[in-house]
């Protein structure tokens, strides 16, 4: 439609009232059309404010193999590769998914920062001593609110799992050991859900420090055992629930066959009152973005153009013991059970992020 | 029948359920039941009789939908396939009318917003808002400039103070 529409003669667009110019500013998911939306004249920018942004499609960081250099940005919206110098990721392993900063640790004096990869702007945290520390959930919004910096790692020791939560206001962490070595966790409203290497789920209520639940896995998932080399379980939030989505796939396999068992937590079941797995076929409104440790849920309704009922995930495509493993981008459509490559072409893997400004 | 007014004078007679995809004629309508003439001194008649071509059909829409399902409830669960088919094929073909209703020039779009924000009918709001939105999309500064008949009114200063922000992304 844009290619055949004429410009604007009459009507000069700096003169519409900034609440219509708002309305406007929020329809755009791709951060790079905000920003040349406020770069446009005096009102247009001051009717699109960086502390009220449109609602972001993650894009998607491309893994570095060296700890130096710029970063590279695939938006799924645009299609576009954005490559951002970041001066402050140098030295630095940059961990994901996360919305607005990016989790940043180095590996040599054990810091652990949190980084704007758009801005640049970098916010060092308290000291915690966890060994590889992965992102449970980071934001929105991740340096003033609550919850919004969760993390699982190892003691020091590698001796016990950790799960540690970041208190903004008291400017400290609150350390949960006991947790057995895990990955692909979810944390929703004070409880931490663990991915056991058994395939069982452990349920901690993070205040007591108890273990609330231990839900057994799906009956349909003894075949696609969360440990073998044909999948991996991940445990994800979404709208509310929890969802333990299975990505049945390995290097052999064609993007086609790659497919996904999703469930969601029942904890009220009639199961006898137990807490179960229930097998569902649809996710609503909501998209998945998963990367190789992790995942998060967004609502499709503030992206027009963008269906929801997917996952949007990494598929192995070749590993060998000699070179760094390659993936493909692929999207998963749920009620046609169908996997479609997507024409990214960033290889190396990487994680989601939800761009901001702030 | 209603009559409105356009700010240059052309009256309009519209049934009343169109009148009222607006909100403000709705709640001028709530507050006074005998209304029969409303003047909208902020709408020419170009664009009055554009805002009321989309109210008219989604009306309309509205309405065989509210029909269809009544046929459905009449006619009992053997029958009801054909009035769901029917409601999922007029809900795709109004996207598809809205979207070739939205297919305007940037002067009428502008008009469009500013009718269905004073007017009040969020369904036109949005679809005029979306396809601005639209039409900004993958377009660099000077290329939305140059569309929206915008004048750089930045400083060199703050235009470069700008750019070095987010260099990224004017490359």
């Amino acid at each position: 439609m844009a290619g055949t529409l004429p410009v604007a003669r009459t009507h000069d667009w700096s003169g519409l009232p900034s609440e219509l110019l708002q309305i406007i500013a929020r329809k755009l998911p791709d951060i790079s059309d905000f920003v040349n939306f406020r770069a446009v004249c005096t009102t247009w920018r001051s009717s699109a404010l960086v502390s009220n942004p449109p609602p972001q499609l993650p894009w998607f960081l491309q893994r570095r193999y060296s700890l130096q250099g710029d970063l590279s940005f695939y938006s799924l919206f645009s299609g576009k590769i954005h490559t951002v110098p970041s001066p402050n990721s140098s030295g630095n392993w940059l961990k994901g998914p996360a919305h607005d900063y990016i989790l940043l640790y180095n590996a040599t004096s054990y810091e652990i920062s949190l980084l704007n990869p758009l801005t640049d702007r970098k916010v060092v945290l308290p000291f915690l001593d966890i060994a590889g520390p992965c992102p449970v959930r980071i934001g929105p919004d991740p340096i003033h609110s609550e919850e919004c910096v969760v993390l699982s790692g190892n003691s020091s020791d590698f001796k016990t799992g950790i799960l540690a939560l970041y208190q903004p206001v008291e400017r400290d962490w609150v350390v949960i050991e006991e947790c057995s070595l895990h990955n692909r966790d979810a944390y929703y409203n004070g409880m931490y859900f663990v991915n056991e290497e058994t395939g069982a789920t452990k349920v901690i209520n993070v205040v007591t420090r108890k273990v609330v639940h231990i839900v057994l896995p799906p009956p349909e998932d003894d075949n696609d055992c969360h440990h073998s080399p044909r999948g991996m379980t991940y445990l994800v939030q979404s709208a509310g629930d929890i969802l333990r989505v299975f990505l049945h796939d390995d290097e052999l396999l064609q993007v086609k066959d790659s497919h996904f068992h999703i469930h969601r937590l029942d904890l009220a079941s009639e199961n006898g009152g137990k807490p179960c797995w229930v097998k569902i076929s649809s996710i609503g409104d909501q998209i998945l973005f998963l990367d190789q440790d992790s995942g998060f849920s967004l609502s499709c309704k503030d992206f027009s153009g963008f269906r929801g009922n997917s996952i949007y995930f990494l598929k192995l495509q070749s590993q060998d013991i000699y070179e760094p493993p390659f993936y493909f981008l692929c999207r998963y459509d749920i009620e046609q059970a169908r996997t479609e490559l997507l024409a990214c072409p960033l290889s190396n893997g990487g994680t989601w992020i939800v761009p901001s400004l702030r | 029948m209603i009559t409105l007014t356009s700010s240059d004078g052309v009256q309009f007679d519209v049934r009343e359920a169109v009148a009222k995809e607006s909100q403000i004629i709705r709640d001028m309508i709530q507050d006074d039941c005998v209304i029969t003439n409303i003047p909208l001194a902020n709408v020419n008649h170009k664009i009055l009789s554009i805002v009321l071509e989309y109210c008219q059909m989604h009306v309309d829409k509205t309405e065989m939908e509210v029909n269809a399902s009544k046929h459905q409830t009449t006619t009992g669960e053997g029958s009801s396939s054909v009035p769901v088919a029917l409601k999922v094929s007029s809900n795709k073909n109004l996207n598809d009318w809205d979207k070739e209703f939205i297919n305007v020039d940037l002067d009428t779009l502008y008009d469009l917003i500013l009718a269905a924000n004073y007017l009040n009918i969020s369904g036109l709001l949005n679809l005029t808002t979306q396809a601005a939105a639209d039409i900004i999309k993958g377009k660099t500064t000077e290329e939305i400039r140059a569309t929206f008949n915008i004048k750089n009114d930045f400083t060199p200063e703050e235009e470069a103070a700008i750019r070095k922000e987010n260099p990224w992304a004017f490359e």
